[in-house]
């Protein structure tokens, strides 16, 4: 992993990111072709081949076509993009899991009502097969705008953007946004042609513990984040049950131990009530900890992101 | 009054393209101070090099490019690293050590190739060919509007050419423009805007708009009533035969603040033709990514001189078919002469064919006056192409000629109406042995998938072209799929050739999607999809094939084959791809044959 020096590290604060040409164009084409080959010469499908998508219809909610990508893109490219989107997620959010996407389609009627999926991860990654000159409209990512939607526009007339983003299927985007954001896909009309419909790969993002690269081991490194965290909840146990979301520091540590600096990389915690301003305090105090801490000597020098998530656990039990 | 001419961002400059003849008269005129700019030059530096990157990330907010570095690790795309390298390349090939040897023209052009795939790969509003320049994805170039409407754009395209632009003083009174193709004419709208925006008062200019297949002539009254392109030019020269003529009389007008507006013809200047200053002088060579200063240009305004092929839109640009006269090719030469003088060390005489007896003449006056440059040409392959005359064209310093030979089919030749009594393929390889004998090169053009022809045909005529040009040297080809235009004979009688459901022609011109009669379509079906085998069993026939796993490769046989590099090569006595049937095993990757063992073997 390449990581950026902590001086030029801007902090992940927004909702959503989107990053467009994600992959080199080549390999989206190609994934994009397979789609297309799938769907060509009609006359020769088969069951095996051909009888692959679920249907997923929850009456009010979901109504859109989904299976495994490998049923339709060579599975050597969708591994090479699951690959890809580990090392971005890695070193852009400091979160390492990845679950498995699914390839989804929507034809005209098909649409996700507005739903959160707190219970599913972190961040949701929506990647984009879809065309961008298609006879179809909609298929956007709607994702709503953090806040009171209400207490913030009571004096003030607002339409769609004023309340929530709408980000375009463009083809080869990557599109990640907090879990816990109401989110939707709008309706899908026009041509009935799968073509023309809105293809993307999409998943969740978790975390799986630091990620350590350098002379250190994780075993190494884990031992002493634990006694910054231990000491920042021994200070901060009770406040921290006001706080919730996941927020990343990036370390680097010297070959004598010391760390050079600490960088947030991301920080979605929100407050429980809206009008709390305690986060920045507690934030500071926790970098100053980790700032402080003493690793041991190494023969050269160690880049920890450390994931820490505030509140309880966002996970279902056996999840 | 200041005069630009800019070189528009367009296929990688290897070459200085001949303004034309008004240059040498507006040069000498002292009312005007006449000066060019190269931002094509300027834009593949910015291009090829750091500057791509952060062009493409500067839109972005500090969060979206880290997320976009990110996503370059990610892909092990070393977007810096690639650039530092291919900026090295690129100044590397106006080195002539770099034409040593096969080695070192690939190894410079490895990381340049690996360059140019990075720059198509990590965006999407256009992809970059050394034959086109910037090409805008999913963009409508048969149609005026979407190139005046793109041309509004500040995408990457935009933002390149504001940045190769800088150095360009916006002080100039009059900007003239030309291009040569489809993708020229968007960044002639682009490149004009950003001139009007940096001098408002500005006279930009379009002056000439005919190159090869890509010509306006053939919809430039569709042009006039769309008001499309003089929305953003203020003037257009209609005319490529009076451009000459009409690009003074525009400064004169201009300069008497009597400017015209729209399309003209010379005639809509109402200023009386003031006589030319005497004497004139030569276009300076344009800086371009080789080390020798090559002009493109022509004898004469005339057309082919056969202008009859069914299939050839070249035609629409000039309106006289008889071959130049002897007058005309004399004074052709006293300018490539003092073009020689202010610097050019060779010339591509780019008329669509010149006959046998109009070379004849031409090098008979070169040796005559002892004038020592290197030349090549465009024929039709006639009886007369004797050995005599090709051993005159090489004592003239000519190095090459090109041969539209189309097809050894009769039967195809015939449809093209491209016959020549008395001619046939034993012929034609005959003369392709005595342009061998006489050290001659030769450049042979190929069509396949004329309608009606067979893959039969198509492999008889690539086996000849192997087997012929297998035995000589410095030879090089173009196997080029039919495509019909609209401006040629074929194009406007598509039916007689079995042609139907003909697509609607955009105000741009460019190639017509059609169908082909059923009784035709199978067998046409058939050898478009064998043409990538064919085009294989050509380039492996002729000793291409395996360069193109070689890094920098496919790179260094397109710039041999259709750039101004092969004429570097070619014009030499030792060219290191002369045969490559004949040089050493070419480097590979995982070759264990040394450099060393390669450079003794050339």
């Amino acid at each position: 992993m390449s990581s950026k020096a902590d001086s030029t590290i801007e902090t992940m604060r927004s909702p959503y990111v989107m990053v467009d040409d994600f992959l080199p164009l080549d390999a989206a084409e190609a994934m994009r072709l397979d789609i297309d080959t799938h769907f060509g010469n009609s006359e020769s499908h088969r069951p095996e081949t051909h009888q692959v998508w679920n249907y997923w219809f929850v009456p009010g909610h979901y109504a859109y076509l989904r299976t495994t990508p490998q049923k339709l893109i060579r599975p050597d490219r969708v591994d090479n993009f699951m690959q890809v989107l580990r090392r971005w997620s890695a070193e852009a959010l400091g979160l390492r899991e990845v679950t498995w996407p699914y390839l989804s389609l929507y034809v005209s009627g098909c649409r996700q009502n507005l739903h959160n999926d707190s219970a599913n991860g972190r961040f949701a990654f929506v990647y984009s097969l879809t065309r961008d000159r298609r006879t179809t409209s909609g298929g956007e990512t709607l994702v709503l705008n953090e806040g009171d939607l209400f207490r913030n526009n009571v004096a003030t007339a607002q339409s769609g953007p004023g309340f929530y983003t709408s980000i375009e299927p463009r083809f080869n985007r990557l599109v990640v946004f907090d879990d816990r954001m109401p989110h939707g896909v709008e309706r899908v009309d026009g041509s009935m042609d799968p073509l023309e419909g809105r293809f993307v790969m999409h998943g969740h993002i978790r975390d799986k513990g630091a990620i350590v690269s350098g002379a250190l081991t994780e075993e190494q490194v884990a031992s002493v984040v634990l006694e910054a965290l231990i000491d920042f909840s021994g200070e901060a146990l009770a406040r921290i049950r006001l706080y919730h979301g996941p927020v990343v520091f990036r370390l680097f540590i010297g070959a004598s131990g010391s760390v050079k600096s600490c960088a947030v990389l991301l920080d979605r915690v929100t407050a429980i009530d809206a009008n709390d301003l305690g986060w920045p305090k507690m934030l500071s105090s926790l970098v100053a900890k980790l700032t402080a801490l003493k690793f041991p000597e190494a023969s050269g020098e160690t880049t920890v992101t450390q994931p820490v998530l505030m509140g309880t656990s966002l996970f279902r039990p056996g999840h | 009054m200041r005069v630009l001419y800019a070189i528009l961002p367009g296929r990688f400059p290897t070459v200085g393209y001949d303004p034309g003849l008004w240059w040498d008269s507006v040069a000498v005129d002292a009312r005007y101070q006449l000066s060019s700019y190269s931002i094509n030059f300027d834009w593949w530096t910015v291009l090829i090099g750091q500057p791509f990157a952060r062009l493409l990330l500067d839109p972005l907010s500090p969060l979206e490019r880290q997320h976009r570095q990110a996503a370059w690790s990610a892909n092990d795309l070393d977007v810096d690293g690639l650039a530092v390298a291919a900026a090295g390349a690129l100044k590397r090939c106006q080195d002539p050590s770099t034409y040593r040897s096969q080695e070192s023209y690939l190894e410079t052009l490895a990381p340049l190739n690996a360059f140019l795939g990075l720059v198509n790969r990590v965006q999407s509003e256009f992809l970059v060919d050394v034959d086109v320049g910037p090409h805008v994805r999913n963009l409508d170039y048969s149609n005026s509007r979407s190139l005046v409407d793109y041309s509004r754009s500040s995408g990457l395209l935009s933002r390149s050419i504001d940045a190769a632009i800088v150095k360009v003083p916006a002080t100039d009174d009059v900007v003239l423009l030309s291009i040569t193709s489809p993708e020229d004419l968007l960044t002639a709208l682009m490149t004009a805007r950003k001139f009007r925006a940096r001098r408002p008062s500005v006279h930009i200019s379009l002056i000439d708009h005919g190159y090869e297949n890509f010509s306006l002539s053939g919809t430039i009254e569709t042009l006039r009533a769309r008001r499309s392109l003089d929305s953003v030019f203020d003037t257009i020269i209609s005319s490529k035969d009076e451009r000459d003529e009409t690009v003074p009389a525009l400064l004169e007008a201009i300069a008497a603040e009597k400017a015209p507006k729209g399309f003209i013809r010379r005639r809509d200047i109402a200023l009386p033709s003031r006589a030319p200053p005497a004497g004139g002088a030569p276009f300076p060579p344009p800086p371009t990514f080789a080390p020798e200063s090559i002009l493109w240009t022509r004898l004469s305004k005339r057309r082919c001189y056969w202008s009859r092929c069914t299939f050839c839109s070249q035609n629409a640009k000039f309106d006289a078919p008889q071959a130049p006269a002897h007058s005309e090719i004399l004074a052709s030469l006293d300018r490539i002469t003092a073009y020689a003088e202010a610097g050019y060390g060779q010339f591509m005489l780019s008329d669509e064919a010149l006959s046998p007896s109009s070379l004849n003449l031409f090098a008979n006056e070169i040796t005559r006056r002892g004038l020592r440059i290197k030349w090549a040409c465009r024929s039709k392959m006639e009886r007369a192409h004797t050995p005599d005359l090709f051993d005159r064209l090489a004592e003239s310093g000519c190095f090459e000629i090109l041969f539209g030979i189309e097809t050894i089919s009769e039967r195809i030749l015939a449809l093209m109406d491209k016959t020549t009594e008395g001619l046939d393929a034993m012929n034609v390889a005959a003369a392709f042995r005595a342009m061998a004998d006489a050290g001659l090169g030769m450049h042979i053009t190929l069509i396949a998938g004329f309608p009606g022809e067979t893959l039969q045909e198509v492999r008889q005529t690539v086996a000849f072209i192997g087997r012929t040009l297998g035995a000589c040297e410095n030879a090089t080809f173009a196997l080029n799929q039919f495509q019909l235009f609209a401006d040629t004979p074929i194009g406007r009688m598509p039916g007689e050739f079995g042609l139907s459901e003909v697509g609607k022609p955009g105000d741009i011109c460019g190639p017509l999607s059609y169908k082909l009669a059923p009784a035709l379509a199978d067998e046409d079906d058939r050898l478009h999809s064998e043409m990538p085998r064919i085009r294989d069993e050509l380039d492996t026939m002729l000793g291409w094939f395996d360069i193109e796993a070689i890094p920098g490769g496919p790179l260094a046989r397109h710039l041999y084959f259709y750039s101004g590099h092969g004429a570097i090569f070619k014009s030499r006595a030792d060219n290191p791809f002369a045969n490559p049937l004949r040089t050493a095993e070419l480097p590979r990757p995982g070759n264990p044959k040394s450099s060393s063992s390669i450079a003794a073997a050339e």
